[in-house]
């Protein structure tokens, strides 16, 4: 035996188990009959409780059996296994609840598995491998192919290769990396801006180089013209300012100017001397000088003296003679023209006046007598003429009759005409004579208002007049005035010829003194060009230099220094126009070189994010890979030949007359892949037959599936060398039970396994019960009735039968 | 009892796999037995005892059945009496009985029945023919094991040591730990995974 074994089991209200009860397993082979529901399972799945933790025959039908392995109605219940392994004695115990329970000791994960998997034949199992032949489809929703899963552990590596298949193909990729596609379009477009970049600054870099160059030109040429000056001192901008170049450009500028002033100067100067000779010039002024002075004897004088008379007059006259007599003559004569007019005006307005005083008179006389006549007409007319004939104009309605309101006589007595017709006709008389006296009223006014107006105007003039006396020595101005004026046009001509002369001989004189200026003038000129000279800094030297070769020498050399000035303006100009220019340039280099530089670094980046990515999936792609070797390694390292093996070996022996055998292919010739592998049959001769739901025979079924988990517990390393079947003979007939029994002992007594089998058939269990007999010194067999008593409580009997020798044959001698 | 060349043969393959012969006859509850040929099983089969029934040789042709199943059940009576725990076997060779006739004798032990000799088959087809052979007495022979590799309750275990530098173990170790929760599971993390370094190259 080996060192694994199974020992003691306490079961105390677990499932159908209703008491406390103590199985002794400790036999090589136990055997368990009882009733349906009397506990033989629950024994079963009390051992894989404790020894995994879980009951995955109950799972399988129900994933919350937890809750229904406490024994209906019980409060607690308690499970304890005693067992050996090859450590040493172990224990694994389980305490149940209501709806939970708690494990202590028991297999670990590895070992549990495999007991749950390889060496507990439960009913659910069986179902399961039978299934398996009823539907034996390969695809992975089959029962097999979930079978070949579940006991391969397959459906991990499954998910794992399914779900890395999205590496393969990058459009899939992309889809559970979104950020693939914007990762390439971003790659893609700094790979196209890096591209742009690249000529633009080796263009600005071109550029600026370009630019020093240009300044390192101009500065060298303003090093030329005497500038220490160059590109790299830290006071570049301060050394190309303006110093002093424009006052020198204004001081050269101004000496050309005063040269070329001197030169005109000289010219003029020149041109005097060469056309005139000093004694001409003196002559001239002899002839001209004589001419005048008889002139001024003459006319001169009698000029004079009318001045003399007109200032005598209090006319305006010059005191002296001006240059031009003729002007200043004729310009008196109009003033005294105008005296003269003035006179006139006045003694003609003089004249006027009295004339019309005179005719005042007159009119006032006039008015005189009318306005008697007037005041004579008024008085003598008498009553209120108007008052009367308005009363009388009231009394002429009440007249009717010829009589006389007043006095009663009869009108007609004085007079032929009716007293209303004289009576109208006074009225109107009287009416008339009223008007005319209102006229004659007005007209007395306004005789009156003009003859004060008269008086007036009488007094005034009367003011205005001229005495008599004055006015006759206005008279008498006013003649000799006239006198005066027509002498002067008379001296007019002569006045005329006195300016001229005046002026040809001032002329005269001038050219004379200018002769004697010219030398002066001259030394003054070379003064000046001296100091010119020394101004653009040249010595002159006047000894046999000429005026014109001095100015040309001054000239040049002005200019030229004038056109020097101005270069080095320029030149400055343009080096601080240059340096603005190169540090505009170096920006701009620097800055498309700096941009580069980001999008080079963002590209770096960009392709190494890529191609790490790539190279995860490549990775992705070797792991699925090896996950679908693995896969394929696994299913055909299970289900090969040996196991095929095996199986045919308990087939045969449990259906000795069945022709044909289960058995795994691995389609494509053993390159699984993603497939499971096929249940088919084989022929004993070797040939292939269809899938066993169609070969075989119900009994015969249940016998593959029975063989096969058989197989798989013994094609398989032995961890733990216990097979617990729980009424797995359901469906044989009698012969196979007899094989079956007979692979059982060979399977304990031969392989070393513990056997623990339930069965509820009296017959099946009393012929096990034989033939697991124990055959040698050593060998024992448990038997466990289990059932329920009267009360409902489990009974639990067990008998331990050790091994008698049989004497049963005798020999012959 | 003449013995046949195939009844030796069945006896020489029994002999092979462990059987020991027993001497013919033998008395069993002082009942004499005899039979071709009868062998016990040695060590694990001590209580198997087989018994080699030639049924070409007979008297009687029409009876041999009859009278096999009549000795077997003796035995097994006997056997009985005598307080035996040995199981009973018997191997037909020869001429085959009718079905109801096999059946009727399996009543009183396992049977088994062998009709051809497997020597005569064709050369090519003589593995299949002794294969045959072996398989009418497979029930009695040592059952051959040859335990496989570990399969590996872990796969992705061996999987991931498969792999083949700490580099790329590194890189699936979480995928794999993503394997139990389904595919979609692994298809996210191997997202994740590279959505982690490609956001690497985006900017912000």
């Amino acid at each position: 035996m080996t060192a694994h074994r199974l020992n003691k089991l306490e079961i105390e209200h677990f499932r159908s188990i209703n008491d406390r009860v103590i199985v002794r397993l400790d036999a090589p082979v136990v055997l368990i009959h009882g009733n349906n529901g009397a506990g033989k399972t629950s024994i079963l799945s009390a051992i894989e409780l404790a020894l995994t933790g879980a009951v995955t025959s109950l799972e399988r039908a129900d994933p919350t059996y937890s809750t229904q392995l406490l024994h209906y109605g019980s409060a607690r219940g308690r499970v304890a296994l005693d067992y050996t392994t090859k450590d040493g004695p172990a224990s694994a115990e389980v305490g149940l609840g209501r709806s939970s329970f708690e494990r202590k000791g028991g297999l670990q994960k590895p070992l549990a598995q495999f007991f749950s998997e390889r060496c507990f034949l439960a009913q659910s199992l069986l179902s399961q491998l039978l299934t398996i032949y009823q539907q034996s489809g390969s695809d992975l929703e089959s029962p097999l192919s979930r079978f070949v899963n579940e006991l391969l552990g397959l459906d991990r590596l499954d998910a794992l290769e399914l779900g890395l298949r999205p590496s393969l193909d990058i459009r899939n990729t992309r889809k559970i990396a979104p950020s693939y596609i914007a990762v390439e379009r971003e790659r893609d477009r700094l790979l196209d801006r890096v591209s742009k970049l690249l000529p633009a600054a080796k263009t600005a870099r071109e550029q600026q180089a370009r630019d020093a160059a240009e300044l390192d030109q101009i500065l060298m040429q303003l090093r030329a013209l005497g500038l220490q000056i160059t590109a790299d001192q830290s006071d570049l901008n301060s050394a190309l300012e303006p110093a002093g170049e424009v006052g020198e450009i204004r001081r050269y500028s101004d000496v050309l100017e005063r040269v070329s002033a001197t030169s005109r100067t000289w010219s003029r100067l020149e041109t005097i001397r060469a056309n005139s000779e000093r004694e001409a010039l003196d002559e001239r002024l002899r002839f001209t000088e004589a001419a005048l002075e008889k002139w001024r004897a003459e006319s001169g004088v009698a000029i004079s003296s009318l001045f003399l008379r007109a200032s005598e007059l209090g006319l305006l006259a010059p005191a002296s003679f001006g240059t031009d007599i003729a002007a200043d003559l004729e310009e008196q004569r109009s003033s005294w023209e105008r005296e003269i007019q003035r006179l006139t005006e006045q003694l003609h307005r003089d004249a006027l006046s009295v004339q019309r005083a005179r005719k005042i008179e007159d009119e006032r006389t006039a008015l005189a007598a009318r306005e008697s006549n007037l005041a004579l007409q008024l008085t003598s007319a008498s009553g209120d003429a108007d008052g009367l004939s308005r009363a009388l104009a009231t009394i002429l309605p009440h007249v009717h009759e010829p009589n006389c309101p007043v006095c009663g006589r009869d009108y007609s007595e004085v007079s032929d005409h009716p007293l209303i017709e004289d009576l109208n006709r006074k009225i109107t008389e009287l009416g008339d004579l009223a008007e005319r006296l209102a006229q004659l009223s007005r007209d007395q006014a306004a005789t009156a208002r003009r003859q004060a107006d008269l008086a007036r105007e009488a007094d005034s003039l009367k003011s205005g007049l001229i005495p008599d006396e004055e006015k006759l020595s206005l008279q008498d101005r006013l003649a000799k005035i006239e006198l005066v004026v027509s002498d002067s046009e008379k001296l007019q001509t002569a006045a005329i010829q006195g300016t001229l002369l005046l002026l040809k001989n001032t002329e005269a004189r001038r050219s004379v003194e200018l002769w004697s200026s010219l030398d002066s003038e001259e030394r003054a000129l070379r003064d000046d060009l001296t100091a010119l000279g020394t101004d653009v800094g040249l010595t002159l030297d006047w000894t046999g230099l000429s005026f014109s070769a001095a100015i040309a020498e001054i000239k040049a050399r002005s200019a030229e220094l004038l056109d020097q000035c101005r270069s080095v303006q320029n030149l400055k100009l343009a080096a601080s126009r240059q340096v603005k220019d190169l540090a505009d340039s170096k920006v701009t280099a620097e800055s498309a070189a700096s941009e580069l530089k980001v999008a080079q670094d963002f590209l770096a980046r960009v392709m190494g994010a890529h191609t790490a990515a790539e190279a995860i999936r490549s990775q992705a792609r070797s792991v699925a890979q090896a996950v679908s070797q693995a896969r394929t390694d696994v299913v055909s390292r299970v289900f090969n030949d040996r196991l095929n093996k095996v199986w045919r070996d308990l087939f045969v022996r449990l259906a000795p007359g069945e022709g044909f055998v289960p058995s795994f292919f691995l389609p494509n010739g053993g390159n699984v892949g993603k497939g499971s592998p096929v249940l088919r049959t084989v022929h004993r001769s070797g040939d292939q037959g269809g899938a066993p739901g169609a070969m075989l025979s119900a009994g015969n079924l249940n016998t593959a599936a029975l063989t096969l988990f058989l197989a798989l517990h013994l094609s398989v390393e032995t961890k733990l060398p216990w097979l617990l079947l729980d009424d797995p003979v359901q469906s044989m007939d009698e012969v196979h039970i007899s094989q079956f029994a007979a692979l059982l002992r060979t399977l304990s007594k031969e392989h070393g396994r513990q056997v623990f089998i339930a069965v509820h058939d009296r017959p099946l269990f009393d012929y096990l019960s034989l033939e697991l007999s124990p055959a040698f010194s050593g060998d024992e067999l448990i038997t466990i009735e289990i059932g329920t008593s009267s009360s409902g409580r489990t009974r639990v009997t067990p008998n331990r039968i050790s091994y008698k020798e049989d004497r049963a044959i005798v020999h012959a001698a | 009892m003449t013995t046949g060349a195939l009844t030796s043969f069945v006896v020489e393959r029994l002999e092979a796999a462990g059987y020991r012969r027993v001497p013919t006859p033998f008395s069993v509850a002082t009942i004499s037995f005899d039979f071709t040929a009868a062998l016990q099983g040695s060590g694990g089969r001590a209580s198997d005892l087989v018994l080699v029934v030639d049924t070409s040789v007979t008297t009687d042709p029409l009876k041999v059945g009859e009278r096999t199943r009549q000795r077997l059940e003796a035995l097994a009576r006997a056997l009985d009496i005598a307080g035996s725990s040995l199981v009973l076997t018997a191997v037909l060779v020869g001429a085959p009985l009718s079905p109801p006739v096999v059946e009727t004798i399996s009543k009183a032990g396992r049977v088994l029945v062998i009709v051809d000799d497997p020597r005569n088959a064709e050369p090519e087809d003589l593995e299949t023919a002794i294969q045959a052979f072996d398989d009418r007495l497979r029930v009695l022979l040592p059952l051959q094991l040859m335990p496989n590799d570990e399969a590996g309750a872990d796969p992705l275990g061996a999987v991931l040591r498969s792999l083949g530098s700490n580099a790329i173990r590194n890189f699936a170790e979480p995928l794999f730990a993503q394997a139990s929760r389904g595919d979609k599971s692994v298809t996210r993390a191997l997202g994740d995974i590279l959505e982690a370094e490609l956001a690497k190259g985006l900017p912000n």
